[in-house]
């Protein structure tokens, strides 16, 4: 009997343990989870918060720069604006998006922060604001009423359901809000005009997909294997193929564009090349390979070794000026310095024959512009793109200021700093810094 | 006897159910692939080298005599050590990254470009590994597109980190070392190439669920993706 007995009660202790173990971490996991989720609640709403007290901020600013008289205090209020604007995109991006991604209020306070940019730029150049820019300002006002309203319509529930529900609400009534956002065109990136690339400059007559094909096999020559690959649309249309090399492990994916026929893009997919030459006969592989291809006046700027390629970037020379819009870049292998990559879509896109008049400065009066100092190494023209898509005529000088390496473009009419670039040389190559995040440097910069 | 027998189930079944929730178990990739290696990075291997022509077995992460004589050829071909195993120069002759091999000189390390491709790769790696390397490019650009443009964050932590805006973000995945294919393409994308076009978005018409998004007009389809503005 009493074995009989523990015979049941050994097994059903066991299964009590396990349960009540299983009980607990359940239990456990439960408050951690909820835990994070109040965490995350707790983000959330300072986001929301801080972005509706920037945008509140904007508000206040907008309605005194209508009614300051004083430059310094004009100079003030934008900075202010700027930031805040700046400051509540940066919120609105923490919080998470409802509905179609890409949101118009984001557009919107990136347009203010950018276009109060511009005004402070020019105020530094002496040009105050003027009646047009005013109005601008004053419709940026209107649009700022109403998204404050709009916050004020969405008050953010407590309770702790909340993790959705915090930020629906008040987004529901963001949303439902039809705000009539300003389409503003200004000299900055973020420009209604520069939301599509320019393309005035890319001409030719449209070819069909065996043109394309020939053109094609005729730029990269004997030894491919050429298929039928991705077309693509859009802004820029493109014939796609796949070429296969007789000896090699993968293939190029090769886009030609519909309008003129050129070849804009090829891409390896496939093996990476090990490295077996020395990098200046592929730099001079490089070099004949553009020059091969018919295009006159391309000068490498500069080489970046990456794993067993080179890549080399080119810039177009027109006389004495280097035309920084019109680049190419182009990949040779290290194992044998045949082709490996080209992109050439910004130089078909802003290539052209250029009008460009003499600077106005001399190069001696345009290096007293730059700070006292610093030790130029080198000067050379150039034709740099500013944000606005305009080409600006600058003297281009490198300088060394204290073991480290800077690129300052000086104004050639104006004698205006108009930007400073770093450049960073490690044993890869050169690494060329303005600031983080995106393309930085002109030679690197994409149109589309 | 009867209770015995349903005690004795019910606690197998609950030690069944204690295993199999410990789902989170992960191969450790090995740092040097031969004969008898398992695992995913094996599976990369061989998935390349099928896609090169040097292998037509399957592509099931056992590495065995068939493999072995695929990356024998490809060493062949390659001007490497003809040895059947996968060590760091093959790895990087083949474009992936094996576990405990020293990251290839990150210089400049701690620099904010290093930074910005290193997470720029991550997020590829997140969202795009097995896609063709062309798609995984693409991927890139679009995440670089979107910080020029004023619809969006500004940065590229800005972007990746969006909430919502990357499942594979969302998830978690974006911690998952990337190999060596996803940093070439985050390069590539940084200096310049876009197979996209200046697309902004990118969905798999397969799992996409939103509406909205079917309406954007596309630029191209690469892979799984269709890359659309």
């Amino acid at each position: 009997m009493k074995q009989k007995w523990i015979q049941y009660a050994l097994p059903i202790l066991g299964a009590a343990v396990v349960l009540g173990g299983l009980v607990t971490w359940g239990i456990k996991e439960r408050q951690k989870q909820q835990d994070y989720k109040a965490y995350m609640d707790n983000l959330y709403s300072k986001s929301y918060y801080e972005l509706v007290g920037h945008v509140q901020n904007i508000q206040t600013d907008l309605e005194k720069l209508a009614i300051s008289g004083d430059p310094e205090q004009t100079w003030i209020l934008l900075s202010n604006v700027w930031r805040h604007a700046d400051s509540a995109q940066q919120n609105l991006g923490q919080l998470p998006e409802l509905g179609v991604p890409g949101s118009d209020m984001s557009k919107y306070l990136n347009q203010v922060s950018d276009f109060c940019q511009v005004l402070m730029d020019r105020l530094s150049q002496r040009q105050p604001i003027d009646v047009e820019n005013q109005e601008v300002l004053d419709t940026l006002l209107v649009s700022c009423v109403q998204v404050v309203d709009s916050f004020s319509a969405g008050q953010p529930p407590q309770g702790e359901d909340a993790l959705t529900t915090q930020i629906e609400a008040p987004y529901q009534a963001i949303q439902q809000t039809s705000i009539e956002y300003p389409h503003i065109i200004y000299d900055g990136p973020f420009s209604e005009t520069r939301l599509s690339p320019d393309l005035s400059h890319f001409k030719g007559e449209d070819v069909d997909a065996d043109t394309a094909q020939r053109r094609l096999t005729s730029f990269l020559g004997d030894g491919y294997t050429i298929e039928r690959g991705t077309d693509t649309q859009g802004d820029i249309a493109t014939w796609g193929f796949y070429a296969t090399p007789d000896d090699g492990d993968g293939r190029l994916y090769c886009s030609v564009s519909v309008t003129g026929g050129q070849v804009l893009t090829l891409l390896w997919d496939g093996a990476t090349p090990v490295s077996a030459m020395d990098e200046e006969a592929a730099y001079q592989a490089a070099i004949d390979l553009v020059a091969d291809k018919g295009l006159n006046g391309m000068v490498p700027q500069y080489r970046q070794r990456e794993e067993g390629m080179l890549l080399v970037t080119f810039a177009y020379q027109q006389g004495e000026v280097l035309c920084y819009a019109d680049q190419i870049k182009v990949q040779v292998s290290l194992a044998d310095g045949r082709l490996m990559g080209w992109e050439a879509t910004n130089y078909y896109l802003s290539h052209h024959r250029r009008d460009i008049p003499d600077p106005t400065l001399s190069p001696g009066q345009a290096e007293a512009m730059l700070r006292r100092g610093l030790a130029v190494m080198d000067r050379q023209l150039a034709l740099i793109p500013l944000e606005t898509g305009e080409e600006v005529l600058c003297y281009e000088f490198k300088i060394d200021n204290g073991g480290q390496t800077y690129l300052i473009y000086i104004n050639a009419d104006t004698g205006h700093e108009e930007e400073i670039f770093k450049l960073v040389e490690n044993e890869k190559g050169m690494l060329i810094i303005k600031n983080t995040g995106g393309r930085g440097h002109w030679a690197h910069k994409s149109q589309l | 006897m009867h209770w015995k027998k349903i005690v004795s189930i019910v606690l197998i079944c609950m030690l069944v159910f204690l295993i199999a929730g410990c789902d989170y178990v992960r191969a450790v990739p090995a740092s040097v692939l031969h004969w008898g290696s398992r695992g995913d990075t094996v599976s990369e291997v061989q998935r390349r080298l099928k896609q090169w022509g040097y292998y037509d077995g399957a592509v099931d992460g056992v590495f065995g005599t068939g493999t072995s004589t695929a990356v024998k050829e490809f060493q062949r071909k390659n001007g490497l050590t003809a040895d059947g195993v996968v060590g760091d120069s093959t790895a990087a002759a083949l474009g992936i990254r094996l576990s405990g091999s020293s990251a290839g000189a990150s210089a400049g390390g701690g620099s904010s470009g290093e930074r910005d491709l290193e997470l720029l790769a991550r997020a590829v790696h997140a969202e795009a590994r097995g896609e063709p390397y062309t798609g995984q490019v693409a991927v890139a650009a679009v995440i670089l597109n979107r910080v020029e443009s004023p619809k969006f964050p500004n940065t590229i932590a800005g972007v990746v980190y969006q909430p919502g805006a990357f499942t594979a973000v969302s998830d978690g995945q974006i911690n998952l070392s990337h190999g060596d294919e996803a940093r070439r393409a985050a390069r590539d994308a940084l200096n310049g190439w876009d197979p996209s076009y200046g697309a902004l978005f990118y969905y798999n018409p397969v799992t996409a669920i939103d509406p909205w998004i079917f309406n954007l007009p596309i630029h191209v389809t690469i892979g799984k993706h269709v890359f659309c503005k």
